[in-house]
């Protein structure tokens, strides 16, 4: 490896890490994906970011929220003894967005979360993978109080959703749903990585 | 005390290297694994400035470059200035950043993932 060819005197853990960004409007249930699977709490990263701060996000009035992650926060899934996921939930608001671009760079996929009752919020990040990411995406209906309120061809033609574009329905809030969430992301990958997947299948 | 056959740990990273540092030497991503390698040099430590010291310190159990800055209440961007000064000077290590460039096309690592995630459904 290049860098440190003059320190392999010592031995060390050999550990792969991958990543997967979950993104989608304010809202949409990003924090509480991260916090149900991750196995540290969600780290919040308003540390990183201070400076932007000025003015709170309003949601709409309905959903008692007013403010919303300041940054980002991530956790971490041990997937073997050698290999952990971190799971990065993009800053909501507009004026982070330019910071997407760092958060994306290296990462296995993207999860895009969507609120049917406020399908516009993740619009920004939908346009932005589906034109700038370049890495594989899903999207994902976040079914608050598991409620299915539209069917999926309806969500997928609202968002103007690609064909070639997973689209599942999920409450994000249990660990095994994320987790199936996750697999959609990563059977993405695969299947845009190795054409003989799809193939095979 | 670690024995370490780089340039002195009293010399600045600047110092070390012939012309202006190149921060492009290692691509250190939000989740890029450092650590400092099963050692640690109490001597240097004390010789670092105060941030400087906290990563090193704190990179003593492995954890991601995103964990260090959280941990450490510094930026992002000041924390891989930061870890890129001890990657130079040898005093930190990536764990493995070969799949860093392209993880999305390595079938391996994507199957890898499966089979953890799938564990988890």
């Amino acid at each position: 490896m290049p860098g440190f060819s003059s320190s392999p005197d010592v031995p060390y853990r050999q550990m792969t890490s991958a990543k997967i960004v979950i993104a989608g409007g304010f809202g949409v249930g990003k924090t509480t994906s991260v916090g149900a699977i991750s196995e540290i709490p969600p780290i919040k990263t308003e540390s990183w970011m201070t400076a932007a701060t000025e003015h709170t996000d309003r949601l709409d009035p309905g959903t008692g929220k007013t403010t919303t992650t300041v940054a980002m926060d991530f956790g971490r899934v041990t997937i073997d003894e050698a290999l952990v996921l971190y799971l990065f939930g993009t800053p909501g608001q507009p004026r982070f967005w330019p910071m997407w671009d760092d958060l994306v760079r290296g990462a296995v996929g993207a999860l895009v979360l969507v609120d049917t009752r406020n399908l516009e919020s993740s619009f920004a990040a939908v346009n932005y993978f589906e034109h700038d990411a370049g890495v594989p995406w899903v999207v994902c209906v976040n079914l608050f109080d598991n409620l299915q309120t539209h069917p999926l061809d309806e969500v997928r033609d609202a968002l103007s959703l690609p064909a070639h574009i997973p689209l599942l329905a999920t409450d994000v809030r249990d660990s095994r749903n994320v987790a199936r969430a996750l697999l959609a992301v990563v059977d993405h990958a695969r299947d845009r990585a190795s054409p003989l997947a799809i193939a095979a299948r | 005390m670690a024995t370490w056959n780089g340039p002195h740990w009293k010399v600045r990273p600047y110092m070390t290297g012939r012309a202006r540092n190149s921060s492009r030497r290692h691509q250190l991503l939000i989740h890029t694994l450092i650590s400092t390698g099963n050692r640690f040099d109490p001597l240097l430590a004390a010789s670092l400035a105060p941030a400087t010291r906290r990563l090193y310190e704190r990179a003593q159990d492995m954890c991601s470059i995103a964990e260090l800055s959280a941990f450490s209440g510094l930026s992002l961007g000041v924390t891989r200035v930061l870890i890129g000064d001890l990657l130079k000077l040898g005093q930190v290590v990536i764990h493995d950043d070969r799949r860093m460039s392209a993880p999305q096309q390595d079938v391996q690592l994507l199957e890898r993932l499966r089979a953890g995630l799938l564990k988890l459904t």
